[in-house]
Protein backbone atom coordinates (compact mmCIF):
# COMPACT_ATOMS: atom_id res chain seq x y z
CA UNK A 1 0.00 0.00 0.00
CA UNK A 2 1.34 3.46 -0.92
CA UNK A 3 1.07 5.88 2.22
CA UNK A 4 1.33 9.60 0.76
CA UNK A 5 4.46 11.90 1.94
CA UNK A 6 5.67 8.92 4.27
CA UNK A 7 9.58 8.72 5.20
CA UNK A 8 10.10 5.68 3.06
CA UNK A 9 8.26 6.60 -0.15
CA UNK A 10 10.10 10.55 0.21
CA UNK A 11 13.52 8.82 0.19
CA UNK A 12 15.79 10.64 -2.00
CA UNK A 13 17.48 7.72 -3.50
CA UNK A 14 15.07 4.55 -4.10
CA UNK A 15 17.90 2.90 -6.07
CA UNK A 16 20.48 3.42 -3.45
CA UNK A 17 18.33 0.60 -1.37
CA UNK A 18 18.12 -1.42 -4.25
CA UNK A 19 17.62 -5.39 -3.53
CA UNK A 20 17.93 -8.84 -5.73
CA UNK A 21 14.80 -7.56 -7.69
CA UNK A 22 15.74 -4.36 -8.12
CA UNK A 23 15.08 -0.81 -7.05
CA UNK A 24 12.07 -1.14 -4.61
CA UNK A 25 10.34 0.94 -1.66
CA UNK A 26 13.28 1.88 0.13
CA UNK A 27 12.41 -1.01 2.82
CA UNK A 28 14.64 -4.08 1.60
CA UNK A 29 17.37 -4.78 3.96
CA UNK A 30 17.96 -7.65 6.35
CA UNK A 31 14.77 -9.31 7.46
CA UNK A 32 13.49 -8.95 10.79
CA UNK A 33 12.81 -10.85 13.56
CA UNK A 34 8.69 -10.53 12.63
CA UNK A 35 9.47 -11.52 8.45
CA UNK A 36 11.14 -14.76 9.92
CA UNK A 37 7.99 -15.56 12.38
CA UNK A 38 5.13 -14.57 9.75
CA UNK A 39 7.58 -16.80 7.26
CA UNK A 40 7.64 -19.15 9.59
CA UNK A 41 4.16 -19.89 10.64
CA UNK A 42 3.75 -19.65 7.03
CA UNK A 43 5.88 -22.61 6.63
CA UNK A 44 4.42 -24.44 9.87
CA UNK A 45 0.86 -24.39 8.05
CA UNK A 46 2.17 -26.22 4.90
CA UNK A 47 2.13 -29.90 4.38
CA UNK A 48 4.87 -32.44 5.76
CA UNK A 49 7.27 -33.76 3.65
CA UNK A 50 8.43 -36.60 2.52
CA UNK A 51 11.35 -37.33 4.68
CA UNK A 52 10.04 -36.54 8.28
CA UNK A 53 12.78 -36.33 11.27
CA UNK A 54 12.34 -37.02 14.81
CA UNK A 55 10.47 -34.26 17.01
CA UNK A 56 12.46 -32.26 19.51
CA UNK A 57 11.54 -31.58 22.77
CA UNK A 58 12.70 -29.03 25.27
CA UNK A 59 10.36 -27.09 28.30
CA UNK A 60 7.28 -28.49 26.89
CA UNK A 61 8.01 -27.08 23.45
CA UNK A 62 8.84 -28.77 20.04
CA UNK A 63 9.52 -29.17 16.96
CA UNK A 64 9.94 -31.24 14.34
CA UNK A 65 11.37 -30.92 10.31
CA UNK A 66 10.71 -32.74 6.89
CA UNK A 67 12.25 -32.63 3.94
CA UNK A 68 11.49 -32.92 0.24
CA UNK A 69 15.00 -34.38 -1.12
CA UNK A 70 15.78 -34.39 -4.94
CA UNK A 71 19.02 -35.36 -6.51
CA UNK A 72 20.58 -35.41 -3.61
CA UNK A 73 19.59 -31.93 -3.08
CA UNK A 74 16.71 -30.32 -0.45
CA UNK A 75 14.36 -28.44 -2.48
CA UNK A 76 11.77 -28.37 0.27
CA UNK A 77 12.07 -27.97 3.88
CA UNK A 78 8.61 -27.49 6.08
CA UNK A 79 8.45 -27.82 10.13
CA UNK A 80 5.61 -28.39 12.76
CA UNK A 81 6.71 -26.73 15.53
CA UNK A 82 5.07 -25.19 18.81
CA UNK A 83 3.34 -22.33 18.31
CA UNK A 84 6.10 -19.38 20.16
CA UNK A 85 7.54 -16.85 17.76
CA UNK A 86 11.14 -16.94 19.00
CA UNK A 87 11.15 -20.89 18.32
CA UNK A 88 9.68 -20.12 15.19
CA UNK A 89 11.94 -17.65 13.85
CA UNK A 90 14.45 -20.19 14.62
CA UNK A 91 12.92 -22.80 12.67
CA UNK A 92 12.67 -20.20 9.87
CA UNK A 93 16.32 -19.43 10.19
CA UNK A 94 17.56 -22.92 9.96
CA UNK A 95 15.27 -23.64 6.86
CA UNK A 96 16.30 -21.04 5.00
CA UNK A 97 19.45 -22.07 5.50
CA UNK A 98 19.69 -25.53 4.27
CA UNK A 99 17.23 -24.96 1.07
CA UNK A 100 19.10 -25.73 -1.85
CA UNK A 101 21.92 -27.45 -0.61
CA UNK A 102 23.03 -31.08 -0.84
CA UNK A 103 22.49 -33.02 1.94
CA UNK A 104 26.57 -33.21 3.17
CA UNK A 105 25.91 -29.43 2.20
CA UNK A 106 23.43 -29.02 4.78
CA UNK A 107 24.91 -30.91 7.73
CA UNK A 108 28.24 -28.87 7.15
CA UNK A 109 26.25 -25.82 7.09
CA UNK A 110 23.89 -27.03 10.09
CA UNK A 111 27.45 -27.52 12.24
CA UNK A 112 28.40 -24.29 11.30
CA UNK A 113 25.07 -22.44 11.39
CA UNK A 114 24.90 -19.59 14.63
CA UNK A 115 21.32 -19.21 15.41
CA UNK A 116 21.63 -17.22 18.04
CA UNK A 117 24.24 -14.77 15.91
CA UNK A 118 21.41 -14.93 13.33
CA UNK A 119 19.01 -13.36 15.63
CA UNK A 120 20.56 -11.41 17.95
CA UNK A 121 17.28 -9.42 19.56
CA UNK A 122 16.36 -12.56 20.85
CA UNK A 123 16.95 -12.34 24.99
CA UNK A 124 19.86 -14.78 26.49
CA UNK A 125 17.15 -16.55 28.38
CA UNK A 126 15.14 -17.58 24.84
CA UNK A 127 18.26 -18.53 22.92
CA UNK A 128 18.05 -22.06 24.04
CA UNK A 129 15.63 -22.43 21.66
CA UNK A 130 17.96 -21.88 19.01
CA UNK A 131 19.77 -25.43 20.31
CA UNK A 132 15.99 -26.98 20.18
CA UNK A 133 15.28 -26.00 16.09
CA UNK A 134 18.99 -26.94 15.02
CA UNK A 135 18.60 -29.94 17.02
CA UNK A 136 15.45 -30.65 15.39
CA UNK A 137 16.75 -29.94 11.64
CA UNK A 138 20.14 -32.03 12.14
CA UNK A 139 18.07 -35.24 12.88
CA UNK A 140 15.91 -34.70 10.01
CA UNK A 141 18.85 -34.33 7.69
CA UNK A 142 20.66 -37.60 9.28
CA UNK A 143 17.59 -39.11 8.39
CA UNK A 144 17.62 -37.96 5.11
CA UNK A 145 21.30 -39.08 4.55
CA UNK A 146 19.88 -42.30 5.35
CA UNK A 147 16.94 -43.24 3.60
CA UNK A 148 18.23 -41.46 0.08
CA UNK A 149 21.77 -43.87 0.48
CA UNK A 150 21.88 -46.17 -2.33
CA UNK B 1 -8.67 -10.95 46.20
CA UNK B 2 -5.49 -11.11 43.52
CA UNK B 3 -5.69 -9.60 40.26
CA UNK B 4 -3.71 -9.36 36.94
CA UNK B 5 -3.87 -7.00 34.17
CA UNK B 6 -3.53 -7.99 30.54
CA UNK B 7 -3.29 -4.28 28.20
CA UNK B 8 -4.79 -5.15 25.20
CA UNK B 9 -5.94 -1.68 24.35
CA UNK B 10 -3.82 1.16 22.91
CA UNK B 11 -6.78 4.52 23.56
CA UNK B 12 -5.10 5.65 27.21
CA UNK B 13 -4.49 2.32 28.55
CA UNK B 14 -1.58 3.20 29.31
CA UNK B 15 -0.84 6.82 29.84
CA UNK B 16 -4.12 6.73 31.73
CA UNK B 17 -5.11 3.96 33.53
CA UNK B 18 -2.29 2.83 34.43
CA UNK B 19 -0.26 5.52 34.73
CA UNK B 20 -2.73 8.00 37.06
CA UNK B 21 -4.81 5.02 38.20
CA UNK B 22 -3.40 1.84 38.73
CA UNK B 23 0.16 3.13 39.16
CA UNK B 24 -0.27 5.79 42.05
CA UNK B 25 -2.56 3.25 43.54
CA UNK B 26 0.08 0.82 43.90
CA UNK B 27 2.70 3.34 45.17
CA UNK B 28 0.52 4.27 47.84
CA UNK B 29 -0.50 1.04 48.75
CA UNK B 30 -4.43 1.46 48.38
CA UNK B 31 -5.12 0.13 44.70
CA UNK B 32 -7.77 -2.82 46.76
CA UNK B 33 -6.30 -5.78 45.03
CA UNK B 34 -3.30 -7.49 45.12
CA UNK B 35 -1.67 -7.44 41.73
CA UNK B 36 0.37 -10.14 40.98
CA UNK B 37 1.02 -9.81 36.76
CA UNK B 38 0.44 -7.57 34.06
CA UNK B 39 0.89 -8.17 30.58
CA UNK B 40 1.75 -6.20 27.73
CA UNK B 41 0.44 -6.54 24.00
CA UNK B 42 1.21 -4.01 20.84
CA UNK B 43 2.22 -0.64 21.47
CA UNK B 44 1.67 -0.99 25.48
CA UNK B 45 5.24 -2.75 25.59
CA UNK B 46 6.66 0.54 25.02
CA UNK B 47 6.28 0.46 28.67
CA UNK B 48 8.58 -1.98 29.51
CA UNK B 49 11.27 -0.85 27.45
CA UNK B 50 14.25 0.83 29.35
CA UNK B 51 14.26 4.63 30.06
CA UNK B 52 10.50 4.91 29.63
CA UNK B 53 9.17 7.37 32.72
CA UNK B 54 6.04 5.55 33.38
CA UNK B 55 8.17 2.07 33.36
CA UNK B 56 10.36 3.23 35.29
CA UNK B 57 7.89 3.78 38.22
CA UNK B 58 6.17 1.08 37.45
CA UNK B 59 9.43 -1.40 37.42
CA UNK B 60 10.26 -0.14 40.96
CA UNK B 61 6.90 -0.81 42.41
CA UNK B 62 6.50 -4.12 40.50
CA UNK B 63 9.93 -5.81 42.17
CA UNK B 64 8.68 -3.72 45.73
CA UNK B 65 5.61 -6.04 45.25
CA UNK B 66 6.86 -9.14 43.29
CA UNK B 67 4.19 -8.17 40.63
CA UNK B 68 5.34 -10.45 37.72
CA UNK B 69 5.56 -8.21 34.50
CA UNK B 70 5.84 -9.54 30.94
CA UNK B 71 5.78 -8.33 27.61
CA UNK B 72 4.17 -10.35 24.41
CA UNK B 73 7.03 -11.64 22.45
CA UNK B 74 6.32 -11.09 19.48
CA UNK B 75 4.88 -7.21 19.92
CA UNK B 76 8.24 -6.93 21.48
CA UNK B 77 9.99 -8.35 18.41
CA UNK B 78 7.83 -6.41 15.82
CA UNK B 79 8.94 -3.38 17.76
CA UNK B 80 12.30 -4.03 18.27
CA UNK B 81 12.67 -3.94 21.77
CA UNK B 82 12.79 -7.69 23.10
CA UNK B 83 16.36 -6.45 24.28
CA UNK B 84 15.53 -3.36 25.65
CA UNK B 85 13.18 -4.13 28.33
CA UNK B 86 13.93 -3.20 31.96
CA UNK B 87 15.81 -5.96 34.10
CA UNK B 88 14.07 -8.95 34.53
CA UNK B 89 10.76 -8.26 32.56
CA UNK B 90 10.95 -11.06 30.76
CA UNK B 91 8.63 -11.49 27.29
CA UNK B 92 6.28 -14.31 25.98
CA UNK B 93 3.13 -15.49 24.77
CA UNK B 94 -0.17 -16.87 26.68
CA UNK B 95 2.03 -20.20 27.95
CA UNK B 96 4.42 -18.39 29.31
CA UNK B 97 2.37 -16.18 30.96
CA UNK B 98 0.08 -19.14 32.24
CA UNK B 99 3.23 -20.40 33.60
CA UNK B 100 4.83 -17.66 35.38
CA UNK B 101 1.31 -17.15 37.12
CA UNK B 102 0.73 -20.11 37.89
CA UNK B 103 2.56 -19.94 41.38
CA UNK B 104 0.31 -17.11 42.17
CA UNK B 105 -2.39 -17.49 40.44
CA UNK B 106 -5.16 -14.32 40.03
CA UNK B 107 -8.46 -14.53 41.29
CA UNK B 108 -9.60 -12.20 38.11
CA UNK B 109 -7.84 -11.64 34.90
CA UNK B 110 -8.89 -7.88 34.05
CA UNK B 111 -8.29 -7.14 30.42
CA UNK B 112 -7.93 -3.71 29.52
Amino acid sequence: MRVPNSPVMDSPDPAACSGPGGPCCGTVGKPTMSDYIDRGLRRARSATLPIVGDARHDAGRFARFSLRVERGVITGVAFDASVCGTLVAYCEVAAESVTGLTIPAAARRMRSLDLTSALPLVPAYKRDLALLASQALITTIVQATRETRV
Amino acid sequence: MKVAYIFATQRHTVSYVLAKMILPQLEQDRHGADVVGMFFFEDNTYVLAKGNPIGERLHAVAKKKGILLMGCDQCCYEREIADKLFDGVPIGCFPDLYGALSGNMPDHIITL
